[in-house]
């Protein structure tokens, strides 16, 4: 910056012109990154993203149409499942989206992880769950930390440990 | 947890930072109504602190969207509320309601120090020359000419920042007063409440704030200038105790089918936030207010009255926000149970809340030391303590001698000169 041009009073120096400069400077960097950052399908149906509604169309379904499915080659466990507690379950709640799994049955295997905390997000005791509905339990006071699968057979849920009541 | 509620009202969604973002925008509000006071209403006295206030609403103001930013979780996606604003909801509006005005708040501080910037710039050497030289943005004419234009665009800036930060706070309320599924929150007053509580705890920051920066200088505090933001403290406070109250016994006296689970809320679940921090400390600040405006007590006394009311409206603000947010959320939907707050320690808890209150004042010293609010022309502090040369008041004839004396000789002069008049 020139010395002998400090303290100049032309209009290009005056504080307004700067400051005005500086703040439409900001407005315009604002609006182009906005421009950048704002999808381009935004608003085409509603205050969202319209292509993400074609990309959930076009993904491929993980589950399957229901235990229909599954009944097909794993008949025993469904007659299993027939009568008892679990018996309106959908068998990929547990078990996960099959999908695959039905399209190249030796290739896809579904792998359960029987672990407490599988069982504990529908028998964990907590206060939206209402007890007269589903069994609800603390899960480690329950079984010591142990894994429910120790004594309850997920497919008939009371069975091992002696019958209906307990 | 008592009575009966939903099962999605276990969670408190709306904790800590969300107490904190009412709680710092109020103070923003408050303190940048001072500085008006001094810029559009002239109110001469309180030129010391007027630099001071906005700077401190600065600080303030930049740490105030922290708080909100922490509790969304994707902090990114704030942005999403500038990219594709939405004009029919409240909410939504905060990214450009708050940008406006932080943008109005930082044209008034530069046209505010563009003169000192550009006296800096030329004589400070080294980085900092560079730093006050750039801030200058190459607009270095202090003509008597230009400053008067620059003195007319800071009149104007305060009188626009009036509105601005009264709709920035009153907006608060709004998203608060506008939820008609609460009955705790739902009413027109709340922004109106919210605006009053927000310039009281901007001006008891102040006080505090100024109290403090003059003790850390060693400086003596312009008691004009206290004494001036204690009265005006005490007016707000008025105001704000009348309509926090009004909102409660209006809700008393139409005893909708409402009223009991509030009346649950206020007297059962938090009475001790409720009826002690925040509306005791608002009585307890009015008569301490009140009393350290009497001439007779002694200024060292009339001072710590007034920077203890600031210390215990600050407190009693807080606990306000808390006793809105939170516990409007303790109100089950059913009205026949409340649900309970824990106290976090650190997921958007008492931890990281401490940093958000004490970051103000980081920012507070960092600004200060760029941009000094002092003005010139004051007093060194007399470190002698209770010399008392300055108290034109007799000896004490105990606490209770002066306490007396002092009440009736005042309460005499009240109804002729009125606590209005400056003396």
């Amino acid at each position: 910056m020139a010395k002998a041009k400090e303290g100049g009073s032309g209009f290009t120096r005056s504080a307004l012109f700067r400051i005005g400069t500086l703040l439409g400077l900001v407005l315009v960097i604002f609006a182009f990154v906005r421009t950048t950052a704002v999808p381009a399908s935004f608003g085409e149906y509603g205050r969202y993203r319209g292509d993400n509604i074609t990309e959930n169309v076009n993904k491929e379904a993980g589950f399957t149409k229901d235990n229909s499915v599954c009944g097909k080659c794993h008949q025993a466990e469904l007659q299993t499942l027939a009568g008892n507690e679990h018996q309106a379950l959908n068998c990929e709640s547990c078990h996960g989206p099959g999908n695959r799994h039905t399209e190249q049955p030796a290739a896809v295997s579904l792998k359960i992880t029987e672990t407490a905390e599988l069982c504990s997000s529908c028998h964990a005791e907590i206060a939206a769950r209402s007890e007269d509905k589903i069994a609800t339990v603390r899960p480690f006071m329950h079984s010591g930390g142990g894994d429910c699968v120790m004594c309850h057979n997920p497919h008939r849920p009371l069975a091992r440990i002696g019958g209906e009541v307990q | 947890m008592e009575g009966f509620i939903y099962p999605n009202e276990i969670e408190i969604n709306w904790g800590l930072f969300i107490v904190l973002y009412p709680y710092l925008t109020g103070l923003v509000a408050g303190a940048f109504i001072v500085s008006s006071l001094y810029h559009v209403f002239g109110v001469d006295k309180l030129k010391p602190v007027s630099r001071l206030a906005l700077i401190s609403a600065l600080a303030v103001l930049l740490v105030a969207p922290l708080a909100l930013i922490s509790h969304l979780g994707k902090p990114l996606r704030a942005l999403n509320l500038m990219w594709t604003p939405n004009p029919t909801s409240a909410m939504a509006g905060f990214g450009y309601i708050y940008s406006f005005y932080l943008i109005i708040v930082l044209l008034e501080i530069w046209f505010m120090y563009r003169k000192d910037l550009v006296k800096w710039a030329a004589t400070k050497q080294g980085f900092m020359g560079k730093v006050y030289s750039i801030l200058t943005l190459g607009a270095r004419d202090i003509s008597e000419k230009a400053l008067h234009t620059d003195h007319k665009v800071v009149t104007f800036l305060a009188i626009l920042g009036i509105p601005s930060a009264a709709f920035l706070h009153g907006y608060v309320g709004f998203i608060f007063g506008a939820i008609k599924a609460n009955p705790w929150w739902s009413t027109p007053l709340m922004p109106v409440i919210f605006l009053l509580s927000a310039i009281v705890s901007g001006v008891a920051l102040l006080i505090v704030v100024y109290a403090a920066s003059c003790r850390i200088r060693k400086k003596k505090i312009d008691f004009d200038c206290l004494m001036t933001m204690n009265k005006y403290l005490w007016v707000f406070l008025i105001f704000a105790f009348v309509l926090e109250v009004l909102e409660v016994v209006h809700l008393a006296y139409e005893a909708e089918e409402e009223w009991p689970a509030v009346r649950g809320l206020i007297t059962t679940v938090i009475p001790f936030e409720y009826f002690v921090i925040q509306l005791g400390q608002m009585v307890a600040a009015f008569f301490l207010l009140l009393a350290a405006r009497f001439e007779s007590v002694p200024k060292t006394v009339r001072k710590f009255l007034t920077i203890a009311s600031g210390g215990m409206i600050l407190v009693s603000v807080l606990a306000m926000r808390f006793n809105v947010v939170v516990g409007g959320q303790l109100v089950s939907k059913s009205l026949s149970g409340y649900s309970e707050f824990h106290w976090p320690l650190w997921h958007e808890g008492v931890i990281p809340t401490i940093g958000f209150m004490v970051l103000p004042f980081v920012f507070l010293l960092a600004l200060v030391r760029l941009l000094p609010p002092w003005m010139a022309g004051e007093e060194e502090a007399v470190l002698q303590p209770a010399s008392s040369a300055e108290d034109d008041t007799p000896a004490v004839e105990g606490v209770w001698g002066w306490l007396v004396s002092g009440v009736s000789r005042s309460i005499s002069r009240l109804g002729i000169r009125g606590l209005w008049r400056e003396e």
